[in-house]
């Protein structure tokens, strides 16, 4: 196929991105509200040990996208029907990010705005992304993400008049049920979906960083996520957990001597660029899905389909804000641990049921 | 408004399939033109206002189901 | 949708490359077939002189001198070429030349360069190129001597690029002048030239300058590879290469850079750029070119680092002014009025109060009319300057505000976008163009249109290439050694490698440690920093 190759660091960017993505709006795990920077670290710990056995997965068939792994793996039937399960979940994830950023932009700040006036844009740039190719998009996420690094560094520096140290207690209030369902909940979601990224590593040009750049990506956006979660705590305090989109209340507490006030817009859009990237993942993966499903030679005819697909998708994800919550909530971490650790597990199995250890070239 | 939809789908097949034709690259104008009649006819469906299932309520009643199940 | 139709472009193009059949016809012994077929070629055209004198010992045979008035040295002319032909003291006594144009060559002419030619196009084409033609009966071949000159500008400082420090020269319309002002600047026998003819009427010498062991040959490979596919008619300037090798001929942004200034491009050239010059035109291209050199300008490195450094980050200030101060204004104005502070709000509304159009079409109006003003300024003559400075100003600026057809904000707005577009004169057409296109953006979508905009040039900028060399680089893809002379200008010793995917041959431009330490002054061999 095309001669299209990443760098392992801008493998490291893609992973933050992706991870960041929608989650940085719209938490999972928001019962745990005031532990979440905390419990960010366990969720961390177990999204690690996913990543490892999907990488396990990756390093026994290297230069294989999960698809043709499937294949290999389970034959052609089952394969092609286990890759289709994952194109529907490739597809969820990418609608439901879509879904959220949408509902953001409409109950904030553009409350007058249609839907499709903000869609159509968003999945124009998407396709337009995507048929430039996957260097492209990794190309133009650093700036991104080095400039989303920034500011959610600066924040510290903007919040210090603000942030009330007793707003973190009461700290471990949790019964321990609790704290491990809702680490699953995130470590399933943001952490889980990086699963994406197996349809991707043969694009990078160093295979043997990959497990590397990978961890790098997941701890690095599981840090910066676990630090905005600890000053939306400290400023927000207990309430915080009644906003649907936390990030954003705190960012619009921002008061620095009446002078730097309402500085909501730039984060909001800042995160959207995140998304951007998200999405445009998505919908790349999902035509290199379809492409290898169909042994197609280019993938180039498929992103405006797609992205159309998405774009009608995003309209049918979830009727209400809060019934998405309640998703989250009841549904959320069996369906993500269903694709991102049970899947891979079986397929890991099958694999070396399948008999020695299979050397294949990278094609 | 059905006319705009099918207007904007027969632009995007216009300006994607004579390139296909020229490569001569059958199976992905097949499947291109499947996935975009699959739009079209989503789109068409929403645009006249056909009650669709939301994909969470699907899996939330589905999981929900499971559980009183159990 | 671009990209198929330049394909097919450059099919058609190299389809039509079928090479032109050229009579090829021979200089004749006869020198007045000779003159006849050099008139037939030229017409009856006046600058066209013709001096015959007859040559060697006596009796002699017939010659002629054939020059065009105006591109030779009347004074070369003269003094070396006929005064020792007439001279008879020259010839030998009574000795038998055979050889007479060879003779001559060898023993008279004062001239440093010449050729003999026997092809009559190539004689022609010497004749158009300055050089004066010498034929002699009896013999099928011309001597070309080179005496070429003419009224030439002097060497100034280019209009468009004036710095405040540093050389005050600029590049002429003269190709030799330039190279032999890239020689003055870089004394090296590493730096090579090229030259070759292109345009099929005009053929405007082209050269590519290069400096050996510090450019990627294959860089230069390709540079010869695509000025040797242009087929055109005629070239009057560099812009007329530049469409033709550019990597994204469709897109806003220029893949290859352009300047007047010898510094300039001697600093392109020990990047490990090469130089395309073009005769007739004292504009230089330099590939591969990166969207943050048109942020650089000489004075930067002119001038000490922390001051650069400042400058540099001004511009980057006023270009993002440039492009977005309308569209911010506009999408604040009408989507995100809550964002403004209460007291700039009431100040803003009672300035726009009553104003018939939406903010958007007011911005955009305005903008369109200050656009109008400065080519109006560019294209009058000097005396007029005056009357639009007033008209524009007074006129439409002042009177419209009084009328209450536009906001004074939206004058001062655009005013601010005037200023600072001129700050980054390189990306002039692509600053007019964005700042456009976000303001309709910002008017229709508010701040999301504009993000929206926003990365879709992103994504743009990040898919050019220019010879191979990613279009954002060291910004995306980040290169953190390039950096040092983009987010800052580092201290002059500091700048110790080349930029890495263009110098890469050579990435070392200083060996390490030569900072300038504060105890031990004028030791160096300690690395520092």
């Amino acid at each position: 196929m095309d001669k299209e190759r990443i760098s392992p660091r801008q493998l490291t960017f893609l992973v933050i991105s992706f991870t960041i993505g929608s989650w940085i709006v719209l938490p999972s795990g928001i019962e745990a509200w005031q532990n979440l920077w905390l419990i960010m670290f366990l969720s961390l710990g177990q999204g690690l040990g996913f990543a490892y056995l999907a990488l396990l997965l990756f390093r026994r068939h290297p230069g294989k996208t999960l698809f043709e792994i499937h294949e290999i793996v389970y034959g052609p039937l089952f394969g092609k029907l286990f890759s289709l399960l994952f194109l529907w979940f490739f597809l969820q994830t990418g609608a439901g990010a879509l879904a959220v950023f949408v509902t953001l932009l409409k109950t904030t700040v553009f409350t007058t705005t249609p839907d499709l006036a903000l869609l159509i844009p968003w999945v124009i740039i998407v396709v337009y992304g995507c048929r430039r190719g996957i260097e492209v998009i990794a190309r133009s996420n650093e700036p991104l993400v080095l400039a989303t690094i920034g500011l959610i560094i600066a924040s510290v520096f903007l919040v210090l008049n603000i942030f009330e140290r007793e707003n973190l207690l009461p700290l471990f209030n949790l019964p321990l049920s609790a704290v491990l369902w809702n680490s699953l909940g995130i470590a399933v979601f943001p952490f889980g979906q990086n699963v994406l990224f197996l349809m991707l590593l043969p694009k990078v040009n160093q295979p043997q960083k990959v497990m590397g750049a990978v961890f790098r990506g997941m701890v690095l956006a599981g840090l910066l996520l676990s630090l905005l979660q600890f000053l939306a705590v400290g400023v927000l305090g207990k309430v915080g957990e009644l906003f649907v989109f936390p990030t954003y209340e705190f960012y619009r507490m921002i008061n620095i001597g009446e002078v730097l006030t309402r500085l909501e817009l730039i984060p909001l859009l800042n995160f959207l660029t995140m998304g951007f990237i998200k999405i445009m993942l998505c919908v790349y993966t999902m035509a290199v899905g379809t492409a290898q499903l169909f042994n197609l030679r280019a993938v180039q005819p498929l992103f405006f389909p797609l992205g159309i697909l998405i774009l009608l998708l995003t309209r049918q994800i979830y009727p209400s804000i809060s019934l998405h919550l309640q998703y989250i909530k009841d549904v959320q971490p069996y369906f993500g641990l269903f694709f991102c650790l049970l899947l891979p597990l079986l397929t890991l199995g099958m694999s070396f049921l399948r008999g020695g250890p299979q050397r294949e070239m990278a094609s | 408004m059905i006319i705009l939809i099918v207007l904007v789908f027969l632009g995007l097949f216009l300006y994607e399939a004579p390139g296909l034709v020229a490569e001569e690259y059958w199976r992905e104008l097949a499947v291109f033109t499947l996935l975009l009649l699959l739009g079209l006819f989503l789109s068409i469906l929403l645009a006249s206002g056909v009650e669709l299932p939301y994909v969470e309520s699907v899996w939330l009643d589905l999981f929900t189901g499971l559980k009183k199940g159990l | 949708m671009f990209e198929m139709l330049w394909r097919k472009l450059r099919l058609a193009h190299q389809r039509k490359k079928t090479p032109v059949s050229r009579s090829r016809r021979d200089l004749s012994p006869n020198l007045e077939a000779n003159l006849t077929a050099f008139q037939e070629e030229l017409g009856a055209s006046p600058d066209l002189i013709i001096r015959r004198l007859t040559l060697g010992p006596r009796p002699g045979s017939a010659g002629a001198l054939i020059y065009i008035d105006g591109l030779i040295d009347k004074q070369v002319v003269n003094q070396d070429v006929l005064l020792p032909l007439l001279n008879e003291g020259n010839w030998g006594k009574g000795q038998d030349v055979t050889d007479l144009l060879g003779y001559v060559a060898q023993s008279i002419l004062a001239v440093g360069e010449m050729q003999t030619e026997t092809e009559l196009r190539q004689v022609v084409q010497g004749l158009l190129a300055g050089d004066t033609i010498l034929l002699v009966d009896g013999q099928a071949a011309a001597l070309l001597l080179s005496t070429k000159g003419w009224d030439k500008r002097a060497i100034q400082e280019p209009e468009a690029e004036q710095i405040i420090q540093g050389p005050h020269e600029g590049f002429t319309e003269n190709l030799r002048t330039n190279t032999a002002l890239l020689r003055r600047k870089i004394a090296t026998a590493g730096l090579h030239f090229e030259e070759m003819k292109l345009g099929q009427r005009t053929q405007t010498a082209i050269a590519i300058a290069y400096l050996k062991g510090v450019v990627n040959e294959k860089l230069v490979e390709e540079v010869r590879l695509r000025l040797k596919r242009i087929n055109i008619d005629y070239i009057l300037d560099a812009n007329y290469l530049q469409e033709f090798i550019s990597d994204a001929p469709f897109s806003l942004f220029p893949t290859l850079t352009f300047t007047e200034r010898p510094d300039v491009v001697a600093a392109k050239l020990l990047e490990g750029r090469v130089a395309i010059f073009v005769d007739g035109t004292p504009v230089v291209n330099t590939v591969p070119a990166l969207l943050v050199e048109n942020f650089q300008s000489p004075d930067d490195y002119n001038f000490p680092y922390y001051y650069a450094t400042m400058i540099r980050w001004f511009r980057y200030l006023s270009f993002s002014l440039a492009v977005l101060a309308p569209a911010l204004f506009v999408a604040l104005g009408s989507y995100h009025q809550e964002l403004i502070p209460t007291p700039l709000m009431i100040t803003l509304k009672t300035a726009t109060e009553g104003t018939p159009f939406p903010l958007a079409i007011e911005v955009v109006m305005m903008g369109l009319v200050f656009e109008i003003l400065r080519e109006a300024g560019v294209r009058l003559a000097r005396p007029f300057g005056q009357t639009i400075s007033i008209v524009g100003a007074l006129v439409i600026g002042e009177a419209a505000v009084t009328a209450g057809l536009v906001g004074a904000p939206t004058i001062i707005v655009i005013a601010l976008t005037a200023i600072t577009t001129f700050v980054v004169p390189g990306l002039l057409g692509p600053g007019i163009f964005l700042r456009l296109i976000y303001t309709i953006l910002g008017g229709v979508l508010g701040a999301y249109g504009i993000l929206t905009g926003m990365l879709f040039t992103l994504l743009h900028l990040a898919s050019l290439r220019s010879f191979g060399v990613p279009y954002l680089a060291p910004l995306a893809p980040v290169i953190p050694a390039d950096l040092k002379d983009v987010l800052v200008r580092a201290p002059i010793w500091a700048l110790r490698t080349r930029p890495r995917l263009i110098g890469w041959p050579r990435p070392q431009r200083q060996p390490f440690g030569f900072a300038v330490d504060e105890e031990e002054k004028g030791e160096d061999g300690h690395d520092k920093g």
